[in-house]
């Protein structure tokens, strides 16, 4: 082209003195091209305005008031009724699907109570953002209680001819849920708990915050999502305290961050309490409701039985299993993957069953300000009494064979109790086990009757760690 | 045209100066009107190889002619054809004295009605149109009825599409080399400055090209050869554009050896035929020729026709029954305009130019060089974490809620569980909200900012959820072309060209409007980790209005081809021979490290090269001057297009597993009576393409199943079909009968079976399920059983009857009534493979299917045929000395409702999708069809100074 543009010039040139000549012509051409070109559409967009401009509604309910009424059986709520609630999941980053859940404003002397909604339809955070103030219409709406959660929604009904609360079609959701024009700050939503005080059926569906968390070892360094680790579509990982409490941390395949890493260091976790069976699981709203700034803990010490062989005599390296009496020895279990050491008394009419589970030799000189936590559930319990329970003891003298002959010094720790829900892990709390030189044993001691079935009730350890300063 | 006829047959007169036999004829052309002598008429006689053209002084006179009953022709652009017999005498020169030729209004014209029906039948970007401009051809009654009526119903010669047409403007080949069609756009709106045009049909010699097999149209913008004068038109219409105006200055060759042309011209529509269909074009377009001496010419063209228009949707029968035929979902109202999200803007200016050596009386050369560039860019919304925009996504219809099927009852169908409840409220919700919600995007890309007391006070831009971008071609073409012809005697003209064309395209996705936002995340929202990167070397991109992202990659593309073509004319046998060689090749680079295809698609591609020939040849035997036959036949192999090389083209390098060049073959017959009462034309053709290639892109639900049931199994997939065979087969019959001095009477008829010949090979490639282990998920689902089924997008049968007055104080009315059929849907090939009976998940045929039921599922659907009226109609005035015409036709009187196209959707991929969804009566993804303009007008005022 470049050898072209010369002899361009000259024709372009030659052809305005043509032009100039022919002046008539120019003048009606010069018409026709103003007349074609101010008449260019207009087609810059303006911009809509937006502003918020949903109206009040008049609150008469209280979500406690709705959960009151509600039972395990769905069932119709019939009055005109209002409450008033905040929006505290989302879907914009894929790890809520089809629910969102709300919940109260905390007052000085009531927590936040929560609920979930179930919609059939995606994407609803455009018109309920976090935080946001949202007006429920109770009216013919449904009710239930689902593992322990209030549940607002429409109804479902199986082939079975069972009826639960079922997701709001995508035509009705809007007419149940109204956003209001205010929202409310995560600050003033969420609250800051520990894992103990968190297992419980009155934190679901209410915005929390775990201090001083970590993941588990078995967690670090994975994807949030793992397809080895698919359990109906989410990955669960576990976050663990200080005090050997461990809850659920669960990430959906469709979150957004579900191919990140899961960060190794220890700090601040947010989510949602939600729970599924027996298990409360915690699922965040993005990743910026991980906020892992802390160094790690790492345990010492540390055995989390995956290794057992499920139903049969716990038998792992460095374990002493003892029979003290009666003749049932601690017994791996595996279940949904986990396993466990449990001391269940079962096929025997024995008085007493007394069984001690002993932790291989621990040398304490190798770390300095130690800490032992371990988790511990428990099921068929029907009493709390020293006659059926789990004690814990440290012996500087065992030698690996008899019981009788060691010096057992026993340790405060925090176990499950009758009304602990059955399978439910509880964190020892720290033992502290500074004072402690050379090598020691830990000991779990189960006692239990077979004849006496108030006193058969089982007991399970997980998760045994000690940590320490080098 | 006209230069090119003086130049070849100004040897004639020389050749027959000599000539001791004077008989002949001769006389002078007069413009009726302006009473004027016409120059460079063409003048034959019929059925002989005698031609000439008027002089200046509108003279013609053929001194060797065999006496006896021959017939007149003459023939110019802009007027009617005038056909006289005549006695010639021995020994004699007989002078008829002036003919008088009239204004051709009619076609003159129609033909600024034509082109205004440029939906692709398909729902992707490819942005051309498949009808062929062949179709302005006015050669005879059928070509009219086919260029001015049925082009309404996107009928098309010979069931062929555009890429079969060669398109050239001073002898430069416009057929883009993405796939193979003209970009119609890029000199449209200029109908005065593109009037000088040159057809053949078929594979019928053309002096410029080898071309295909539909034909060659040549578009010639030399200044020199326009008619002096001033033209302005203003139209109103209420097709795709509202109003159009355009203007035409031509001064004729002066003195100084300079001549130019200016033209600009305006089409504007606020909404045209179809809901929300904006339109603006605007044309300029100057040539300019500078005469250097008896041999030399420069000649330098220029167009620039930058053009918007928005897009119609097609549509399924569902939603067409919810609202109107005129339905679109592409726009909604923001701040109360309305606003189409999918815009199809092309500007590429075109430069040109043109070399014409007059190497001596019998040879000239004309050498061509062509820079375009510019953009062509298709809009569309894309999102992310959010919902589809589209108001009839399938989810929002009632047919959602009406054809729920319960899950399936392990190996068998689960029950029908309508929620007739729901399709209610989805149909009242539908019809309240049936547009694109522009203002809920600009909510969804936006945080409310929040008062200390927790009021909502306003919103802030965040991250965009909804986006509106562009699919942007930017391409840059350079060809250089040299045509070559020479009457090495009396009897034989020799053509000869070659040519060498680059092809650069930059091909990606740009963001056109945050809509509110104040980024956009570059990933693919549907895959995760580094999977959803568009580009792993710069990753996790925030991009903002005027940034590519998404994909990026160019073409490079080569093409040298060359034909020789000879010419044999004798008295009663005229004859051709044609030849040509091409070498293409096309090479992809990717820009892009896509995070799906890691290794396959950053850099460049692997070189894929075709080198293709292609022969012809035909005959006319003169039967008498009346009479003639013809015939022609050809063969030719073709490379595929660019579209069809590369099956995943935005991600990837790969190319077409045993990609192949197409195998053209195409013969016809032809026998011609032409008298001056009675014209007409029997045609018959058959023509194969075989081992043809063809990509497309679709959503499917449920081919593929990863056997876990976590992860659902639709996918958006590209499907390519190799090893494609077509077979065309018809006859056209065109009569045109005068009835008297002032009444015609013409009767048009194609009838055509164009159907598929073969069963291709069907591979689906699914990005879903890539990986680095196998980057190239392709899968291959067999043979499709396509053979016989029909070709899809137009009617194969045709009629027309027209009846035309024209009044000798220079008015007219004509009225036509056509008759459209067999017009067929496009069919899923996925449905017609064996895996149509397997199920995805577990492998096994499914329990209910039947051949029978499957033979009622996959019964090609068949258009209504349609009956269409048009009027037509005009006056010309003549005041002082100038020109004032007025031509008014009214289409589609009866204000019929048909179908032009449609397709399947392939989500229904199995015969239990498909069975349950056609079972339900009510089909969530039914059919998408286009429709026709229902009862729309055309006027037109033009003014010749």
């Amino acid at each position: 082209m470049a050898m072209a543009e010369p002899i361009l010039s000259t024709l372009v040139s030659t052809y305005k003195s043509v032009i100039m000549k022919v002046t008539y012509y120019k003048i009606i051409y010069l018409l026709v091209l103003v007349a074609s070109l101010s008449s260019c559409i207009n087609d810059e967009v303006a911009i809509p305005k937006l502003t918020c401009n949903q109206p009040d509604l008049v609150v008469n309910k209280t979500v406690a008031e709705v959960h009151s009424t509600a039972g395990a059986i769905v069932s119709q709520y019939l009055y005109d009724d209002v409450i008033e609630v905040y929006v505290i999941s989302t879907e914009e980053h894929g790890n809520f699907f089809k629910t969102i859940s709300f919940q109260t404003l905390a007052t000085a002397t009531t927590p936040a109570t929560g609920f979930s909604v179930p919609i059939d339809a995606t994407n609803t955070y455009v018109d309920f953002r976090l935080g946001n103030k949202v007006y429920v219409k109770l009216k013919n709406q449904y009710t239930d209680i689902n593992y322990g959660s209030l549940r607002i929604g429409g109804i479902y009904v199986n082939t079975y001819n069972e009826g639960a609360v079922g997701r709001l079609s995508q035509n009705d959701y809007k007419n149940v849920l109204h956003a209001s024009c205010t929202t409310l700050t995560e600050e003033q939503l969420v609250r800051s708990i520990s894992i103990s005080d968190l297992l419980q059926d009155v934190n679901l569906n209410t915005l929390v915050e775990l201090s001083d968390v970590q993941f588990t070892e078995t967690a670090v360094g994975r994807h949030y999502f793992e397809e080895t680790n698919n359990i109906g579509g989410a990955t669960n990982w576990s976050l663990v305290d200080k005090q050997g409490n461990q809850v659920i941390f669960r990430t959906s395949s469709y979150a957004d961050f579900a191919t990140k890493i899961v960060p190794e260091g220890s700090g601040e976790v947010r989510g949602v309490l939600t729970k599924f069976g027996p298990d409360y699981q915690l699922v965040a709203r993005s990743e910026k409701d991980v906020v892992m700034t802390g160094v790690r803990s790492i345990p010492f010490f540390t055995e989390d039985f995956k290794n057992v062989v499920d139903k049969s005599n716990l038998s792992l390296p460095g374990w002493a299993n003892i029979v003290q009496s009666g003749t049932l020895f601690w017994k791996g279990t595996v279940y949904s993957g986990n396993g466990y050491a449990e001391f269940n008394i079962s096929g025997t009419k024995v008085n007493s069953n007394i069984a001690w589970l002993i932790s291989p030799k621990i040398d304490m000189d190798t770390h300095t300000n130690e800490i032992l936590t371990f988790r511990t559930a428990q099921h068929h319990l029907d009493v709390d009494s020293p006659l059926n329970t789990l004690e814990v003891y440290v012996s500087t003298n065992f030698d690996g064979l008899n019981v009788k002959t060691a010096t057992w010094i026993p340790v405060s720790v925090i176990i499950p109790k009758q009304a602990t829900p059955w399978y439910q892990f509880v964190g020892s709390g720290g033992v502290d086990l500074s004072s402690y030189k050379g090598k020691i044993n830990i000991a779990f001691k189960y006692i239990g009757s077979g004849k006496n079935l108030a006193l058969d009730g089982a007991f399970q350890v997980d998760d045994v760690q000690i940590y320490g300063d080098k | 045209m006209k230069n090119v006829l003086l130049i070849l047959f100004s040897i004639f007169p020389l050749g027959l100066a000599f000539a001791q036999n004077q008989t002949g004829i001769s006389g002078r052309v007069i413009d009726s009107k302006t009473q004027k002598p016409l120059a460079y008429v063409v003048v034959s006689i019929q059925n002989t190889n005698l031609m000439q053209l008027t002089t200046r002084e509108g003279k013609f006179i053929f001194e060797s002619v065999t006496s006896g009953e021959q017939l007149l022709l003459f023939h110019s652009q802009g007027f009617k054809d005038a056909l006289f017999p005549v006695t010639i005498v021995g020994n004699q020169i007989t002078n008829l004295g002036d003919v008088f030729l009239e204004d051709d209004q009619i076609t003159d014209l129609q033909t600024s009605v034509v082109r205004l029906f440029e939906n692709d039948l398909t729902d992707d970007n490819s942005g051309s149109e498949s009808t062929s401009g062949l179709l302005q051809s006015s050669k005879d009654a059928f070509q009219q009825a086919a260029a001015f009526n049925w082009v309404q119903a996107r009928f098309r010669i010979r069931g062929l599409d555009s890429e079969n047409a060669t398109t050239m403007i001073n002898g430069v080949t416009m057929n883009k080399r993405y796939d193979g069609r003209p970009q119609w756009g890029n000199w449209g709106g200029l109908n005065d400055a593109t009037r000088n045009q040159e057809f053949s049909i078929g594979t019928a010699p053309s002096d410029y090209s080898f071309g295909g097999i539909l034909g060659t149209q040549e578009i010639n913008t030399r200044a020199s050869i326009y008619r002096p004068g001033t033209r302005i038109t203003f139209s109103g219409t209420n097709t795709n554009y509202s109003w159009r105006t355009m203007g035409t200055y031509a001064s004729g060759m002066g003195s100084s050896g300079w001549a130019f042309v200016i033209s600009a011209g305006k089409r504007l529509a606020q909404e045209g035929y179809f809901e929300g269909t904006t339109y603006d074009a605007n044309s300029f377009f100057m040539s300019v020729e500078k005469k250097l001496n008896e041999k030399h010419s420069l000649n330098f063209t220029g167009f620039y026709t930058p053009n918007t228009r928005g897009k119609n949707s097609p549509n399924t029968a569902e939603v067409t029954q919810l609202t109107s035929e005129k339905y679109n979902s592409y726009w909604g109202y923001q701040d109360g305009k309305k606003r189409n999200a999918r815009t199809k803007t092309i500007e590429e200016p075109i430069l040109m130019l043109n070399h014409f050596f007059k190497i001596n009386d019998h040879t000239n050369l004309n050498t061509s060089v062509m820079y375009q560039f510019g953009k062509i860019g298709n809009s569309n919304i894309d999102y992310q974490s959010a919902n589809s925009p589209d108001p009839t996504y399938f989810r929002k219809l009632p047919s959602y809620y009406l054809s729920l099927y319960a899950k399936d009852n392990g190996e068998f169908s689960g029950d029908f569980t309508p929620n007739y409840e729901n399709a209610e409220k989805s149909r009242v919700e539908f019809l309240a909200n049936p547009q694109i919600d522009w203002a809920s995007m600009y909510r969804a890309n936006q945080n409310p900012i929040v008062a200390a007391n927790g009021n909502i006070t306003g919103y802030e831009a965040v991250q965009s959820h909804y986006v509106l971008y562009e699919d942007r071609t930017d391409d840059k073409t350079m060809v250089v072309t040299s045509n070559f012809n020479t009457q090495l005697n009396e009897n034989l003209i020799l053509n000869a060209g070659g040519s060498f064309s680059n092809l650069k395209s930059h091909n990606y996705q740009k963001v056109l409007d945050l809509l509110g936002g104040n980024y956009f995340e570059d990933i693919d929202g549907f895959y995760n980790g580094n999977q959803a990167q568009s580009d792993l070397n710069n990753l996790n991109r925030q991009v903002v209005v005027g940034e590519e992202y998404g994909y990026n990659y160019n073409y490079v593309a080569n093409t040298l081809d060359a034909f020789t073509q000879f010419k044999f004319s004798y008295n009663s046998v005229d004859f051709y021979l044609a030849q040509s060689f091409s070498s293409t090749n096309y090479q992809r680079e990717g820009l892009y490290k896509n995070g799906i295809y890691e290794t396959i698609s950053f850099g460049k591609s692997d070189k894929v090269q075709f080198e293709n020939f292609g022969f012809k040849g035909g005959l006319t035997y003169k039967l008498s001057g009346k009479q003639s036959l013809t015939f022609n036949a050809a063969h030719l192999t073709k490379a595929p297009t660019i579209r069809n090389t590369f099956p995943n083209s935005r991600l990837n390098n790969s190319i077409v597993d045993g990609l192949q060049s197409e195998n053209i073959n195409s013969i016809d017959a032809s026998y011609l009576f032409r008298s001056p009462k009675l014209k007409s034309r029997i045609t018959g053709y058959y023509t194969t393409i075989k081992d043809a290639t063809k990509t497309s892109f679709f959503y499917a639900e449920g081919i593929f199943d990863n056997g876990a049931g976590y992860t659902n199994t639709n996918a958006f997939v590209s499907q390519t079909l190799t090893h494609l065979n077509k077979k065309n087969i018809g006859a056209e019959l065109s009569l045109e009968y005068q009835v008297s001095a002032t009444i015609k009477t013409s009767l048009s008829a194609a009838y055509g079976q164009y159907v598929y010949d073969s069963n291709p090979n069907v591979s689906i490639n699914n990005d879903a399920v890539a990986s680095v282990e196998n980057a190239n998920p392709s899968y291959d689902f067999g043979t499709a059983l396509l053979k016989n089924y029909k070709q899809a997008g137009m009617p194969q049968q045709a009629l027309a009857l027209g009846i035309e007055y024209r009044d000798p104080k220079y008015w007219w009315i004509g009225a036509n009534v056509n008759y459209l059929a067999e017009s067929y849907i496009d069919v899923s090939p996925i449905s017609r493979t064996n895996s149509f009976y397997t199920n995805p998940s577990s492998g096994f045929t499914f329990p209910e299917a039947t051949e029978e039921r499957a033979a009622e599922l996959l019964k090609q659907e068949k258009f209504d045929p349609v009956m269409l009226l048009n009027f037509t109609g005009g006056k010309s005035w003549r005041i002082r000395g100038k020109n004032l015409g007025l031509f008014v036709s009214i289409n589609n009187v009866l204000d019929a409702k048909y179908k032009t196209g449609g397709y399947e959707q392939a989500r229904n991929a199995n015969f239990r999708q498909l069975n349950q969804d056609v079972s339900s009566g009510t089909p969530s993804f039914g059919n998408k069809y286009f429709y026709g303009y229902g009862r729309t007008y055309f006027v037109n005022l033009s003014f010749n100074l």
